[in-house]
């Protein structure tokens, strides 16, 4: 495989790598990082790349290994520090209104109280748009703990975003 | 689309009931509808989704930061596959001058422009060395004429010395 080749059937997966690497590390440097050493480690193995029944799903699962992997290593002594420093810069809507922006960086803050599988689970498939099978894969967890984990995820989530109605989500919105 | 239907696919996606076809119509649906009162806050979150999604990319310099690794290391490969030529092609060199070396200093094979040398004629080696010394002797001899000038001036210079305290 040529530099152009990988250009075009390995490299547009790069945003979904990054959120998934954000997912873990909650900070863009170094889900940054990771993501070029996905790429890298798929460039040195491109003439193998075949063999695998799904390139981003491995991709994807390469993601995850690295993200462990950093936040298991020294780089991460204090992760609540870094995730309060992360909220701060997080803004999911550039483009609208103050109020808007605040209620889709409440939700974002409600998703990160999650725990990590619920989160994962539910980025895969409610934002990325990954079948059951592929998300099973991808985690290398059961399916049946998959489902689980989606219907925790959203359940806990509309309970939160009704205690949110009652502070007047409905005007922002 | 119809307001029931999507109520009763929100009810279904509470439940993790929806298939992937299904998350995507509810995605449609609160991107180009104004949804009603009650449904607001699924409103929220499915934009929520489609923000995270659209904001959260990298950009243009992501790709050069890694084309230009990669071309890096491809530079790299191709050294290193050049290197096994390069190790054949020291090797024969050094058997080359070993060999070199093996000829002149333990064979001992002389050099054919020196046996054809006058040294084997003991009478001409006797004249042609003697022409050459006394080439060099004429030579010499031509210096110290120019040596017997300067002794002039020193000889000068040291009467200027003696007359003027």
């Amino acid at each position: 495989m040529v530099l152009e080749e990988f250009k075009t059937r390995v490299l547009p997966v790069k945003n979904k790598l990054y959120r998934f690497a954000l997912r873990f590390l909650n900070n863009e440097d170094e889900a940054q990082d990771v993501v070029q050493e996905v790429f890298i480690k798929a460039w040195n193995q491109r003439e193998d790349l075949h063999l695998y029944r799904s390139v981003e799903a491995w991709c994807m699962q390469v993601t995850r290994n690295l993200s462990l992997n950093r936040l298991k290593s020294g780089h991460y002594r204090n992760t609540q520090e870094l995730t309060d420093g992360q909220k701060a810069h997080y803004d999911p809507s550039p483009y609208d209104q103050a109020e808007t922006r605040d209620v889709l960086q409440t939700i974002d803050q409600l998703l990160q109280r999650l725990p990590q599988a619920q989160q994962q689970v539910l980025q895969l498939r409610d934002m990325e748009g990954y079948a059951y099978q592929e998300i099973s894969d991808v985690l290398e967890m059961p399916l049946a703990q998959v489902k689980v984990n989606l219907f925790r995820a959203r359940k806990a989530l509309r309970e939160q975003l009704i205690k949110m109605n009652a502070y007047g989500i409905d005007h922002h919105s | 689309m119809e307001l029931t239907t999507i109520r009763e696919l929100v009810d279904k996606y509470w439940n993790g009931e929806t298939s992937l076809e299904e998350e995507a119509q509810l995605q449609r649906y609160f991107q180009e509808e104004e949804a009603p009162a009650d449904l607001k806050k699924e409103a929220a979150l499915f934009r929520y989704y489609q923000s995270n999604t659209r904001f959260r990319t990298l950009d243009e310099r992501f790709d050069e930061q890694l084309t230009q690794r990669i071309e890096q290391k491809q530079a790299k490969q191709r050294w290193l596959a050049y290197q096994p030529l390069l190790r054949i092609a020291a090797a024969v060199v050094l058997v080359i001058l070993a060999a070199v070396l093996f000829r002149t200093e333990w064979i001992g094979e002389t050099n054919p422009v020196a046996a054809e040398d006058t040294y084997e004629d003991p009478r001409l080696a006797y004249e042609q060395t003697k022409e050459a010394l006394l080439l060099v002797s004429s030579l010499m001899n031509e210096g110290t004429q120019h040596i017997q000038e300067l002794e002039t001036f020193s000889e000068a210079q040291e009467t200027v010395k003696t007359q003027i305290p």
